[in-house]
């Protein structure tokens, strides 16, 4: 340790250390743009499409699969709809850690409120436990989340912005290609539609997002949340992305598809690792496998 | 996120502990940039909350049952190991009633899994608590 962050740390352990967030490099950061002529790359556009909607017996959450950095796709198929409790799940938009721990929290403090009162966790307090974690940070924790379960009161659907402020609504959308999976619901949604109806209607306003937006992408995941507790996971539900059987259906020249040992092989000569250790046997050892 | 340069001139607000910090290298600057708005709000977050609850208890069971928290928490905040060495603050917890619940600070960055520990001798870190 030296220098700057040498003293910075010596002088946080006299002031007793403090755990939650680090703003350690903060004035450093606030500091740079004006000393070089360098400039702090601007605020970046998150990309996501998260939608969901109620049906006659329950919820059904869908979310595409796709992950930017800024303008690269860091990830194509990643993961949206976060667990909170067994009858609730949630679909997150905006920072990826952001969404994901927040949500992570969540489900613990409802863990630990099922414990303590011995009762299912409801929808209403998820969403009261996410709004104010989220005001409370002013909109700096950057998470929109879709909230949808099934409790005793029946089945709920809610969306919170990132601030705090929440609606309850019987469809709802949110991220970049919201407005893409909106306009989707707001032509097919119906009152009181069958299961089949409400997959069908989701997993197009998410197709909406993947194909009309360019911060949402590759594949479609969605749970369904039924009144009688009974929940499904379909992870990769639709994959209209999948390139896989394009490259394999392509020929590619046969020059380029070299087979295992087409090089001779002209003599082979190995060192040991170490001098001194050439009559050393080990004896009962297994070989490590992965 | 924004970055914001407090113009303001800065003041010296405590007397700078010399022998322990050393010279500041950096002079003023680095305490004129205006702390991040989390931060600044998160220093004064847990007394406000805790203030608002007093108050709450003051109008429902009379000031004698906030008066009491109060103490109740002065004396169990002090209930803890020496420096440099974890405390549960168990007592603390149950009468704040943080026990039972789970928030960005029980769950990001714990001192005791910083990797940069320094190793500072426990009676220097013990001077610095009780400000000798």
């Amino acid at each position: 340790m030296h220098g700057e962050s040498g003293k910075q740390s010596l002088r946080g352990a006299l002031k007793e250390d403090v755990p939650g967030f680090n703003f350690d490099n903060y004035a450093r950061n606030a500091s740079l743009p004006t000393e070089t002529t360098m400039h702090l790359p601007s605020a970046m556009k998150t990309g996501t499409t998260i939608a969901g909607v109620t049906f006659k017996d329950g919820v059904v959450l869908g979310a595409d699969t796709r992950a930017t950095g800024g303008t690269e796709v860091a990830d194509k198929n990643c993961e949206k709809i976060h667990y909170l409790a067994p009858n609730i799940y949630c679909c997150g938009a905006g920072t990826a850690a952001d969404t994901e721990k927040t949500t992570e929290i969540i489900s613990s403090q409802l863990d630990l409120l099922r414990l303590s009162t011995g009762s299912p966790s409801r929808v209403v307090t998820a969403c009261t436990m996410l709004k104010r974690m989220l005001f409370r940070y002013q909109g700096h924790v950057s998470a929109a989340l879709v909230l949808g379960g099934v409790d005793s009161s029946g089945a709920h659907l809610y969306q919170i912005y990132p601030h705090g402020s929440t609606d309850k609504n019987p469809y709802v959308t949110m991220g970049s290609g919201s407005l893409a999976a909106m306009s989707v619901f707001e032509t097919g949604f119906k009152e009181d539609m069958t299961e089949a109806e409400a997959i069908e209607l989701v997993k197009e306003a998410i197709l909406a997002g993947i194909y009309n937006d360019l911060g949402s992408g590759s594949n479609v995941d969605l749970t369904i949340i039924r009144k009688n507790g009974e929940v499904t996971v379909l992870r990769g539900y639709l994959t209209p992305n999948d390139v896989e059987p394009l490259r394999t259906s392509y020929k590619r020249p046969a020059a380029l598809s070299v087979p295992a040992g087409a090089t001779a092989v002209l003599s082979t000569h190995m060192d040991p690792a170490r001098p001194g250790l050439e009559g050393l046997v080990i004896e009962d050892a297994t070989a490590m496998t992965f | 996120m924004s970055f914001e340069l407090d113009l303001a001139l800065p003041v010296l607000k405590e007397p700078v502990d010399q022998m322990r910090e050393g010279l500041k290298a950096g002079g003023f600057r680095s305490e004129a940039v205006a702390p991040h708005p989390v931060q600044a709000f998160q220093a004064t977050r847990k007394e406000a909350e805790f203030q608002a609850r007093l108050d709450t208890i003051a109008k429902l069971y009379g000031i004698a049952a906030a008066m009491r928290l109060k103490t109740e928490r002065d004396i169990l905040s002090r209930v803890c190991r020496a420096p440099g060495l974890p405390s549960s603050m168990v007592g603390l917890e149950t009468v704040l009633g943080t026990d039972e619940t789970i928030e960005f600070e029980d769950v990001l960055n714990d001192p005791q899994e910083r990797p940069d520990m320094p190793l500072i001798p426990v009676h220097e870190r013990m001077e610095a608590r009780l400000g000798l």
